[in-house]
């Protein structure tokens, strides 16, 4: 790929990338949130179009500007989020776009299931045909994106942040699947932030920084901290949780059950406390009932079953901005309002105080610092970290006591990032200006970013198939919550108990 | 912001309507009608003299008004009530039956009665799909059209069956009691004090959303539920019944008012399809309480002009229903059209 | 009145009464499948018939009514789809829209064409045949084979249609456009075009259901669809989007419906009106979850490219 460009509106995504890579090698692609990887590489597979700059195959120019122009130059890509229908079987997945060269309109079930086998045979991929895709796990799903770009043969297979959903073990099985492939002389791009993996299996690294390539490296030539430099500027910060003084409890849940729509477990048996003055950071995948005990400590909804004690008012940070959190076609005004609709301070009765909650809002505006025309304008309108202040403004109003945070940093940049977090600090009592007797509040971290739990939480969760493990900070490594992340069944849960695990307090 | 928003709005009705008259225009001509004797009688029967904009166009709004208020309360706030026109029988109905039995007394009492019931069976008559969504999960677009079914044939029941006119011959009721009839307002027409009810709903339901707390919670789950549930921390289902239940009885309240005011008594086909029509009005109005109340009126005049068309044009009344389809697709066409190209100019400033 | 013929007669009513709503409902199941809830096909219904009885007056031929009805039916369903895909206008809106000027206009040139004279519309009536041997078994051979030609064509259409959307490709491509039309994009299917498709064939046969209504009464009245394009739209939620229980929701309305002639015919003085009523209390309960939860394409009456893009 040659002087690749592309811009949206006015925002810069692409500018002169030049990107090349080699048949048999594994070639990692990073950069921060933003840095344009994901684009580059849906130029590749013809999902953007490129405003300028030209794509090469073994030497000669192609022009790729559909999906099905890259497909047939062999170039495949995996995303992030698996693009699979959940109401359809497997089979009717890896059929959709791909009628296998029979000609006729039947859908050609019987030389997919030999295909499969075939694949199964020499890669070791397997994955049960008539199963649906919403009965499956999110590696599962994976693994079908990956079965259903395999059965095209392509010689070029991109994968966008494939570990960011998994857990270790998952993503070992992945990376010699990656080594599998290389062997049999495929190209694997990589697309990831992880440092470590990227070190650990590239042929060659390529990082990206605000569009544009910075550095072109081999692992043997640098390591984790140089990589983070280049990609971030400066390094990757040290553990900014050096625990404050923690206070009383503000937070209690007591064997908590929550039921899905059909009745099944989503939680059991949950036991948490919660203390001013202290982040409670829980890990795990997504899907493991993160959802329900995020709404449960939120006061959304209720338990199906145990005790749960929570302070009246409580900040929420939801996972999905877009949906749950903002209402896109709403000013700022209106969207911080639905914080407002129970305080007496802002109503005379059952009216609002229009007045009173302009003035209040144009206060946050400058306070936070959001960018923005005007306390009216519509919040579609921001960028995302804007957005995600106009929620922070809103919801630390509301964390007195406590504040719930799940997956709080996604799709954000560095900066935004630090931002939120001083904002954390500054709410747990842990800032300069203040000592811990000040009033503090208690933080609950719900993050699928192991590395971000890590950094900030003082106590650490884990979160699997609807139960709550602790996990001692001190003696836990990042190895032994990936492998409670996935434990499988619980008899194996009990047995790691003896090395660091016990149940919540 | 806001400001240009509403003269979007109202370029988007304007061009709607030049849309339409170029339409029917059209479809006159092809039908070999002459439009300018048409619209010429068209304007007559519904502007032309004191009597037929009080007796007739306004009278004709009245229900429009009032039901199009109840289609603004559920479409503002994410609900696809298509079940006015079921929650305006059963609010006609319980108004008649009200009417009837309701004894002598001064009509100070007795008409707010008549109100009172026929809200409550309208809202009742929305319970139903209301529950079916909060607690089942099945969308109401299907079980109001079907409450809508329901609704129809229990009038044919009952001016049949139990309350049918005393000689038992005709489908219809008796005429309910001087004492339970709408005061004239406008005298020498037949005006009635319906459309002042109307005027005050718009007004207070204009209120009610834009400066309550309850009315913005109920516009933040019009532009997302999601967002109002986990941000808001309102209970949506709290939320959807209490616009089921104000949007059914707006439209109960509809068929007390008919009832009371214009009609006197309950038959098949007392609305022709009002409550579709009033979808349109509530379009047209671009979901604006304050503008409901015009359109409502336009639509009134289309309807009652009708009557004058077929005899000074020739044209059949039929014709004003294929006219009022027509508001509505180019309400929709329109507004899609002058969004689109306002689209690009928007981003950069 | 209850004698064994009878109840012969009644089964044969029901099925001859639930054309018109399976074969809307066949055509609607399959726009829906496409993730677009037309509620305009009652406006395509009421096309279809007055288009049949145009044509079968002026060539007195019941095929070219039938054929003239569908592109009736058609042409409604163009509009609705020139709403909703050219301008992504809201689909219950639109479909709304469809419905008004589908009743109005067909109205507005019945009157223009046939009010001055005054008559009643006289159309070539559709008549039922027997099949050879089928038409012979007993009990059965009446009930089903002894029908006017709709009733054999719905016959091959409920399990064509079975095997299109779950054993080929295009079928497959249909149901991904519905379930998640980004998805479907990937692959390669243009979703507008399926949609468009899709619409198309629901209108088609929508008029088809309008001109069996023409040609099977033999006459053409104003508003004479009577709400059947709602009915075929609560048929598809109680077929849960399935040709075959499709087919067996719309006789159960059929038979609800020969059940109030039956009472009607037998001249008692039951209230009718609420036996009408019936098959819609009836989908009701069906809706509330008496036959199992029902599952709709999940991008249905959802707009295209959605609204954050």
């Amino acid at each position: 790929m040659e002087r690749v460009s592309k811009n949206f509106g006015r925002k810069t995504a692409l500018n002169n990338v030049g990107f090349t890579s080699f048949p048999g090698e594994i070639h990692s692609l990073i950069g921060e949130n933003g840095a344009g990887k994901t684009t580059l590489m849906k130029v590749l597979s013809g999902l953007v179009v490129p405003d300028r700059g030209n794509i090469r195959f073994k030497g000669k120019e192609a022009s790729i500007l559909t999906p099905s122009d890259a497909r047939k130059e062999g170039v495949g890509m995996v995303h992030q989020e698996s693009l699979l229908i959940p109401a359809h079987t497997v089979l009717e997945n890896l059929c959709l776009g791909n009628r296998f060269g029979s000609k006729g309109n039947v859908l050609p079930y019987r030389k997919v299931r030999i295909k499969l086998e075939e694949l199964r045979d020499k890669t070791g991929l397997w994955m049960k045909e008539d199963k649906l895709i919403e009965d499956l796990s999110i590696g599962e799903r994976q693994k079908v994106g990956i079965l259903k770009l395999l059965l095209r043969d392509p010689e070029i297979l991109i994968f966008d942040e494939p570990t960011s959903i998994l857990a270790p073990q998952e993503v070992a099985d992945l990376m010699s699947l990656f080594r599998r492939l290389s062997r049999d002389g495929k190209t694997v791009i990589f697309i990831t932030h992880k440092l470590n993996e990227v070190i650990e299996i590239s042929d060659r690294i390529t990082v990206l920084k605000q569009g544009q390539v910075v550095c072109r490296t081999i692992p043997e030539e640098t390591d984790v901290k140089k990589l983070s430099k280049v990609m971030i500027g400066e390094e990757v910060g040290a553990n900014l949780a050096n625990s404050g003084p923690v206070g009383a409890t503000v937070a209690k849940l007591t064997s908590v059950k929550a039921l899905g729509v059909l009745g099944e477990k989503k939680l059991m048996d949950v036991n948490l406390v919660v203390r001013r003055g202290e982040m409670v950071g829980i890990a795990g995948v997504e899907g493991n009932g993160q959802k329900e005990l995020a709404e449960i400590l939120s006061g959304l909804r209720r338990p199906d079953g145990g005790t749960v004690q929570l302070p009246r008012e409580i900040g929420f940070i939801p996972d999905d901005r877009g949906g749950e959190a903002l209402i896109g076609s709403f000013g700022i005004s209106e969207n911080v309002a639905l914080g407002l609709v129970k305080d007496a301070r802002f109503r005379w009765g059952p009216a609002m105080l229009w007045g009173k909650i302009e003035h209040y809002v144009r206060e946050l505006i400058t306070r936070y610092g959001i960018i923005a025309t005007n306390h009216q304008q519509k919040v579609a309108e921001l960028s995302g970290g804007n957005q995600q202040k106009v929620v922070l403004a809103r919801e630390l109003k509301r964390s007195q006591d406590l504040l719930i945070a799940r997956n709080p940093t996604q799709g954000l940049d560095v900066k935004a990032t630090s931002f939120f977090y001083k904002q954390m600090m500054q709410l747990l009592g842990r800032d300069f200006q203040r000592d811990g007797t000040e009033q503090q509040a208690g933080i609950v971290l719900i993050s699928s970013d192991l590395e971000e739990i890590l950094m900030f939480a003082d106590e650490i969760y884990v979160l699997y198939n609807g139960g709550l493990l602790g996990v001692n900070k001190c003696k836990a490594s990042k190895e032994f919550i990936g492998r409670l992340m996935l434990a499988g069944e619980s008899g194996r849960v009990m047995s790691v108990k003896g090395d660091g695990c016990h149940e919540g307090p | 912001m806001k400001g240009h928003d509403a003269w979007v709005a109202l370029a988007v009705s304007l061009l709607a309507l030049l849309l339409t008259v170029f339409l029917t225009t059209g479809a006159l001509v092809l039908g070999g009608y002459s439009p300018l004797l048409t619209f010429q009688s068209l304007l007559a029967g519904s502007f032309g003299s004191l009597d037929s904009f009080f007796g007739v166009t306004l009278v004709r709004a009245v229900p429009l008004i009032v039901i199009g208020l109840a289609v603004t309360v559920a479409f503002k706030s994410g609900v696809w009530n298509i079940g006015a026109e079921g929650q305006f029988y059963a609010g006609a109905i319980a108004g008649v039956w009200v009417g009837l039995n309701v004894g002598d007394y001064p009509s100070y009492f007795s008409v707010p009665l008549v109100f009172l019931s026929a809200s409550v069976a309208g809202a009742l008559w929305a319970l139903l799909p209301a529950l079916m969504r909060t607690r089942l999960g099945v969308g109401e677009v299907v079980t109001t059209i079907l409450m809508n079914f329901v609704a129809i044939h229990l009038v044919s029941y009952i001016v049949r069956w139990p309350l049918q006119e005393e000689r038992g011959v005709f489908p219809n009721t008796d005429l309910i009691d001087e004492s339970v009839r709408l005061p004239t307002i406008v005298p020498g027409t037949g005006l009635h004090l319906g459309f002042v009810v109307a005027v005050i709903l718009v007004i207070g339901l204009s209120f009610f959303f834009s400066n309550t707390s309850m009315g913005f919670q109920l516009r933040a789950m019009g532009g997302s539920q999601e967002a109002t549930r986990v941000s808001g921390r309102s209970s949506i289902p709290q939320l959807l019944i209490v616009t089921f239940l104000l949007s059914g009885s707006l439209a109960g309240l509809a068929g007390g008012i008919e009832i009371a005011g214009r009609s006197f008594a309950l038959y098949e086909g007392l609305s022709p399809g009002w409550g579709y029509t009033a979808i349109a009005v509530a379009l047209l109005a671009d979901l604006n309480f304050i503008a409901v109340l015009f359109t409502g009126i336009f639509f009134g005049a289309l309807e009652g002009g009708a009557g004058a068309m077929q005899r000074e044009a020739g044209i059949p009344a039929t014709w004003v229903a294929g006219i009022e389809a027509l508001v509505l697709l180019s309400v929709l066409a329109s507004d899609r059209l002058f969004r689109r190209l306002l689209r690009p100019r928007r981003k950069e400033d | 009145m209850f004698e064994s013929f009878s109840i012969v007669v009644f089964l044969g009513t029901a099925i001859r009464l639930a054309v018109p709503l399976v074969i809307a409902a066949l055509g609607e199941s399959i726009t829906e499948r496409s993730g677009v809830l037309n509620i305009g096909i009652e406006g395509s219904i009421i096309a279809g018939a007055l288009c049949a009885s145009l044509a079968a007056l002026e060539w007195s031929s019941i095929f070219l009514g039938m054929v003239f009805g569908a592109i009736g039916g058609g042409l409604v369903a163009m509009v609705f789809a020139v709403f909703v895909l050219g301008l992504n206008a809201d689909q219950i809106i639109a479909g709304t829209a469809t419905t008004m000027a589908g009743l109005g206009f067909t109205g507005a040139i019945y009157q223009a064409r046939f009010a001055a004279t005054g008559s009643v519309i006289t159309l070539p009536v559709l008549r039922s045949f027997e099949i050879p041997y089928l038409g012979e078994v007993p009990i059965l051979g009446p009930i089903f084979f002894q029908q006017s030609i709709t009733v054999y064509f719905v016959y091959l259409l409920v399990p064509t249609l079975w095997y299109f959307l779950f054993r080929t490709s295009w079928g497959l491509e249909l149901r991904s456009v519905g379930e998640d039309p980004a998805v479907a994009e990937e692959s390669g299917i243009s979703i507008l075009f399926v949609r468009f498709l899709a619409i198309m064939f629901g209108g088609l046969l929508a008029g088809l259901a309008g001109a069996h209504l023409a040609l099977d009464s033999g006459t053409f009245i104003e508003n004479m669809s009577g709400g059947r394009g709602f009915i075929a739209i609560a048929i598809v939620v109680l077929g849960r989007w399935n040709p075959v229980s499709i087919a067996g929701a719309a006789i159960f309305f059929g038979a609800a419906s020969a059940l109030q002639f039956l009472f009607q015919s037998s001249g008692s003085d039951l209230p009718f009106p609420l036996f009408l009523m019936l098959p819609y209390l009836l989908t009701l309960i069906a809706l509330s979850g008496w036959f199992g939860r029902t599952k709709a394409p999940r991008s249905l009456a959802l707009p295209w490219p959605s609204k954050s893009r």
